[in-house]
């Protein structure tokens, strides 16, 4: 990639500000300037990474990937399958421990944890629910039952709890049943209420829809936004249901074990939902382009880069400088600051 | 979670498990039982088969000195008491009280010879005089009267004595006869009355034999033997006798209750009796100190070491066998513990924690373990015998060793993670698994070699058994089953590498899916292989046990039958003995006891045609050499034989013969053709032949017939023998029964993973017969491998182990050949077993036929 600084009338003028002399001086003043990486967010994931080991294979899943949350937040995550995201919602699970990085959920350091801190973890901090109906619920139990185990487990049984949260996830009706009496929706909307038993503050869903129908998966997912707006839980979606995805607020994509793009979602002033979807860029300045992109431009190796005012143009090796407009517009994307 | 839920659930694993806990608890609680009551049976055959005397506590006292004292039945009713206040507190619960059992005490004056009676002179009879407690209830007057007070003759006492009427008669005393004694003064005696004795069967009389009849002693030297009987003398000539002082015994009989011996007690009984030896003198000092005769200890001792032996032998067998139920119940509990799994690991990401996952899964194996273990004890009681701790402990141990499996699977859910590939090549043992299997091989070479070195059973008695060297065996077993474990990927690549260039694809597939099978699925070779081993030796064991009864009892008898008679056995009578219903042949033989000239050694000669005589010997294991001429193996190498005796003989030994002298108490033997002696010996061949028969037919005073049923029978019956005959049958069948449970519960454990590689094969084209070929190809390299390692081992055990196993005990005295004389039996066994594991294979695969794809398919997503 080559880099060309903007020259002329239209570059910023940095005469007047004042140079630090020192490194240290510098370095307090990036520290009372900008807040630490992810400071405030419900969950953080920096720079993470996960390495499997498979009889001396190894098989990175997750290759630096950064991921800001904040509380309330109702997120999906999408990808191609193996880009990641089940090993991500181990990770924030607790249920797996990732290899290197930052992971924080709820300022729970997810690396440092005892045995015992993420027993508790598991316990008061996330809920979960997983694709398979039946890898949810305890076959044997009704629907109240396993409500109850996880506050069971964690010793804080509170009665008419079970039946509130089967009330507001709309399967009251389903409490004496047990999970083979059940529709694969009411499973899974059941399992939504085993997953906020214990008043958790996360509720991460690894493809909740993936079994049901469309009409179905409508339900449970208007469960689960019920759960994000009334009980206030922040919820982590992983999904490839594009109605689930384009239902909330924020969709993260993950690409072979990195976010790649966000798509923001907002109401406009017409009332129609606006989607922008945006590229990731990393703490250290590393984005991926989108492929279909880099294919219509045949993007390969090296690229060319372009500092505007308010931009950076991005050119295929091989073309015009940046600063022949005709040449620059027609063959180079860029990118607005 | 409460486990009764998760029981319900699982209900069909469950039971299985609850099957398995049961059968292990009645085999753990009701052998001992069934044994320990073979024990005192047998201990029970020892005492009834003695003779009183060796058996009861006898005190004896001889007089040697006139006592101060005057001799009164009160006097020694109070040295009765005296000695049993002295009992120790062990032996006191099997003594007879007096007057009961053989409790009783007498005084007996013995080598009074008879100088003459009524006058006439006698030679070589004694009139011995005695008193004896209790005979008022004890015999029957038939002539004349109680003897009274004693009187005088001649200045010397004249006793009034009682004789049994038999031995009257044959002394030809009558009522009112006047017997002349002699001794160091005058002394004379008068027959009063003539009795019967009451139940002369009874221990009373055993012990007092010379009462009840003539007893004939041959003195060193003498020509004629002594005719000696007891005149019992009455209350009130007690004193009189004491004052005899001269060959006079004191004898104070405690009678032992055989039945109230028990194995449980004999330990204890022996120092008893020992310390009751030591007491006697102590309770009885002074010119004429007591001792105490009696063989109980000896024969407790003796029985002890005979049951040290058995007990050995058992321990082996049932620890075995116990260790096979703890495997199956190992892996009934490892298919318990994946069902469970599911939810396990669902409650453990909830948050439970480990202990409580831990207490789940033992709650629920424990659940089922425990009705289970309540219905073997139960059922144990149905089985007669002494209830022993073990009886009460090994239950609880089951039960015990079940709930730990279930806390032990626990541990696979530290991590709340799944999907983790396991194969049985691929995978790598860490070096510390490789280390302690390593240590085991080891420990079971070098246990081995101990065990050939220093013998299991044979210094029991004098050592007791070393728990060590009764684990070898075991130990053994489980080396080679690690062994196999560890080696099982090598044979099994290279049958992939064969199997992948055959044009049918079923061969490949069925070797693949067994080398990726989970290692789970070779621990049931853990558990098959030691059932099959253990199956096999007793097999082995067991016929080598038959063989070598066989074989004794032919030493011993010589023949199918065997006649010996004092008196010369004529024509007539082989003639007679031929009629005899299914005697095939006859020979006749001259038996001499004789002498060599050379070292005077004794010899027995046996005087026979030796082709027939060989004839006769047909089926059995004696084989005689084709010569005239043959000598056992002590006198070979000694050339020409020179006899001495009535009828010297100079014989040329033309072939030796083993085995044959132990008919002859085992001493050196000569057979020799017949010199025209009379024949004292008949050797008989048939079917079904009768001793009363042959005795009949033969019709000689003193004749004895042996026959070679009956020996056998008496050295196979014992209870002892018994018992361990059956110990080794209740053993294989209920190691080949858990044998096939578990390859049964592997098959069952491995079926979800089965099921689904199936499923997609059919989907590309499988069919239902290549899906059941492939279902018994995965799981027969397994079986086969392991039944050629069990059966090897099986065979091969009694020849690692043989030296120290002596089974002599049980063989009438000859040592039992370890050597697998027929691979029959353990052969069938293993392909029995392999073949109905293969065929529960089979069976497990046309069971899950029923499923249409569509749903199999679905079904598999959903598990994945």
């Amino acid at each position: 990639m080559t880099v060309s600084r903007p020259t002329g009338p239209d570059a910023p003028d940095i005469s007047d500000v004042s140079v630090p002399s020192s490194l240290a001086e510098l370095e307090s003043e990036a520290v009372r300037h900008r807040p630490a990486f992810g400071e405030n967010a419900h969950i953080l994931c920096d720079n993470l990474v996960r390495i499997y080991k498979t009889e001396g294979v190894e098989v990175v899943a997750l290759q630096g990937l950064d991921l800001l949350i904040d509380a309330g937040e109702l997120v999906a995550i999408v990808g191609a399958s193996g880009s990641g995201k089940s090993t991500l919602l181990n990770v924030l699970s607790g249920l797996d421990v990732p290899t290197a990085g930052v992971a924080r959920v709820a300022g729970v350091d997810l690396l440092s944890m005892a045995a015992r801190d993420r027993l508790r973890y598991r316990r008061e901090v996330v809920g979960f629910v997983w694709q398979q109906t039946a890898r949810n619920l305890l076959p044997y139990l009704t629907a109240a039952e396993n409500v109850e185990l996880p506050m069971r487990l964690a010793g804080a049984r509170r009665r008419g709890r079970a039946g509130e949260l089967l009330e507001l996830l709309g399967v009251g009706y389903c409490a004496r049943r047990r999970p083979g009496e059940m529709s694969g929706g009411e499973q899974q909307r059941v399992a939504v209420a085993v997953a906020l038993a214990n008043s958790p503050q996360v509720l991460l869903a690894d493809e909740p829809t993936g079994e049901l129908d469309s009409e179905t998966s409508e339900e449970v997912f208007a469960a689960l936004r019920a759960a994000n707006r009334e009980l206030g839980v922040t919820a982590v979606i992983v999904t490839h249901d594009v109605l689930v995805s384009e239902q909330v607020d924020r969709t993260v994509g993950i690409r072979d074990g990195r976010t790649s793009s966000e798509t923001l979602r907002r109401a406009s002033s017409d009332g129609r939902i606006v989607a922008e979807e945006y590229a990731v860029l990393d703490r250290v300045g590393r984005l991926q382009l989108p492929r279909d992109f880099m294919n219509e431009l045949n993007m390969e190796r090296r690229v060319r880069l372009q500092l505007e005012r308010d931009h950076i143009g991005v050119w295929p090796e091989g073309a015009e400088d940046g600063t022949g407009r005709a040449d620059g517009e027609a063959g180079g994307a860029e990118s607005g600051t | 979670m409460n486990p009764w839920t998760l029981v319900r659930a699982n209900r069909g694993v469950a039971a299985v498990l609850g099957l398995l806990v049961l059968s292990a608890c009645l085999l753990v609680a009701a052998v001992p039982k069934v044994t320990q009551s073979a024990y005192d049976e047998a201990l029970r055959d020892t005492v009834a088969g003695s003779e009183p005397s060796r058996t009861d506590l006898v005190v004896v006292s001889q007089r040697r000195s006139g006592s101060g004292r005057p001799l009164t039945p009160e006097a020694l009713l109070e040295a009765e008491r005296s000695f049993r206040a002295a009992l120790p507190a062990e032996l006191r619960p099997v003594v007879t009280p007096l007057g009961t059992g053989g409790s009783h005490y007498g005084v007996h004056k013995d080598e009074v010879p008879i100088i003459s009676v009524d006058g006439q002179a006698r030679s070589y009879q004694y009139l011995d005089l005695g008193w004896l407690s209790d005979t008022g209830r004890r015999v029957r007057y038939v002539a004349g009267r109680p003897p009274g007070p004693p009187g005088k003759l001649d200045g010397g006492p004249l006793f009034e004595v009682a004789l049994a009427r038999q031995a009257a008669e044959k002394m030809r005393l009558s009522v009112g006869a006047t017997v002349l004694l002699g001794d160091t003064g005058k002394l004379a005696a008068r027959v009063s009355g003539l009795f019967e004795p009451l139940d002369p069967a009874s221990r009373y009389w055993l012990h007092n034999t010379a009462v009840r009849q003539v007893m004939e002693i041959s003195k060193p030297m003498a020509d004629h033997p002594d005719w000696h009987a007891t005149g019992l003398v009455s209350d009130a000539s007690l004193p009189e006798l004491g004052r005899l002082y001269r060959n006079t015994d004191y004898r104070w009989v405690i009678g032992v209750d055989g039945p109230a011996v028990t194995t449980l007690r004999a330990p204890g009984l022996v120092e008893a009796v020992s310390a009751f030896r030591g007491a006697v003198p102590v309770v009885l000092d002074g010119p004429s100190p007591g001792s105490l005769e009696t063989a109980l200890d000896a024969l407790l001792t003796e029985h002890l070491t005979r049951l040290r032996v058995a007990e050995s032998l058992l321990l082996l067998f049932v620890g075995g066998l116990l260790a096979v139920a703890l495997g199956v119940i190992a892996l009934a509990v490892r298919l318990l513990a994946e069902r469970m799994s599911h939810g396990l690991a669902l409650i453990r990401a909830r948050g439970a924690s480990l202990a409580r996952i831990a207490a789940t899964a033992t709650a629920t194996a424990s659940a089922v373990a425990a009705p289970g273990a309540v219905a073997g004890y139960a059922l144990s009681y149905a089985v007669p015998g002494p209830v022993t701790p073990i009886v009460h402990l090994g239950p609880l141990a089951v039960v015990a060793a079940t709930a730990l499996f279930a806390a032990g699977h626990a541990v696979t859910h530290r991590w709340p993670r799944f999907d983790r590939r396991d194969d049985v090549v691929a995978s790598r043992p860490s070096p510390r698994r490789i280390t302690a299997e390593a240590s085991v091989v080891v420990l079971a070479l070098a246990g081995t070699y101990l065990l050939r070195s220093r013998g299991l059973t044979t210094q029991a008695g004098e050592r007791g058994s070393d728990p060590f060297l009764l684990l070898v065996p075991a130990g053994l077993t489980l080396a080679v089953a690690l062994v196999v474990v560890r080696c099982y990927p090598y044979p099994l690549r290279l049958a992939a590498r064969l199997a992948v260039r055959l044009r049918p694809a079923v061969p490949f597939l069925g070797l693949a899916l067994a080398a990726r099978a989970r290692p789970a699925s070779t621990l049931s070779a853990l558990i098959l292989l030691p059932a099959l081993a253990v199956a096999v030796f007793g097999a082995v064991i067991s016929s080598g046990l038959t063989v070598t009864q066989t074989t004794s009892a032919w030493q011993q008898v010589g023949a199918r039958a065997r006649l010996d008679s004092a008196l010369p056995v004529v024509p007539e009578t082989v003639e007679r003995i031929r009629r005899v219903p299914g005697v095939r042949a006859v020979v006749t033989a001259t038996r001499t006891a004789t002498m060599m000239r050379t070292d005077m050694q004794r010899v027995t000669l046996l005087a026979v045609d030796v082709p027939s005589y060989r004839a006769v010997l047909r089926d059995g294991p004696l084989v005689l050499p084709d010569a005239p001429v043959l000598i056992s193996p002590d006198l070979e190498n000694r050339g020409t034989i020179e006899l001495v005796g009535p009828r010297p003989r100079t014989l040329t030994p033309g072939g030796v013969v083993t085995g044959l002298s132990r008919v002859y108490g085992g001493g050196p033997l000569v057979l020799a053709p017949p010199d025209g002696s009379p024949a004292n010996t008949v050797f008989v061949d048939g079917e079904g032949l009768d001793a009363k028969l042959l005795l009949a037919a033969a019709n000689l005073p003193g004749a004895q017939v042996t026959t070679l049923d009956g020996v056998l029978e008496d050295i196979a019956e014992t209870p002892f023998t018994a018992t361990i005959e059956r110990a080794f049958t209740v053993a294989t069948i209920a190691l080949a029964g858990y044998a096939l449970a578990a390859v049964l519960v592997a098959l069952v454990t491995g079926g979800a993973e089965r099921a689904g590689a199936l499923t997609h094969l059919r989907a590309l084209g499988l069919s239902q017969g290549q899906a059941r070929r492939l279902t018994v190809l995965e799981i027969s390299p397994m079986i086969v491998l392991t039944a050629v390692a069990g059966l090897l081992l099986g065979l091969a055990l009694p020849a690692a182990l043989g030296p120290g196993v002596d089974l002599s005990a049980y063989t009438g005295g000859l040592a039992v050949e370890v050597y697998p004389a027929d691979l029959t039996a353990p052969v069938l066994l293993t392909v029995g077993l392999a073949a109905a594991a293969m065929l529960g294979a089979f069976a497990y695969a046309a069971f899950g036929r029923g499923r249409p794809l569509g749903t199999a398919l679905r079904g598999l997503r959903g598990e994945e």
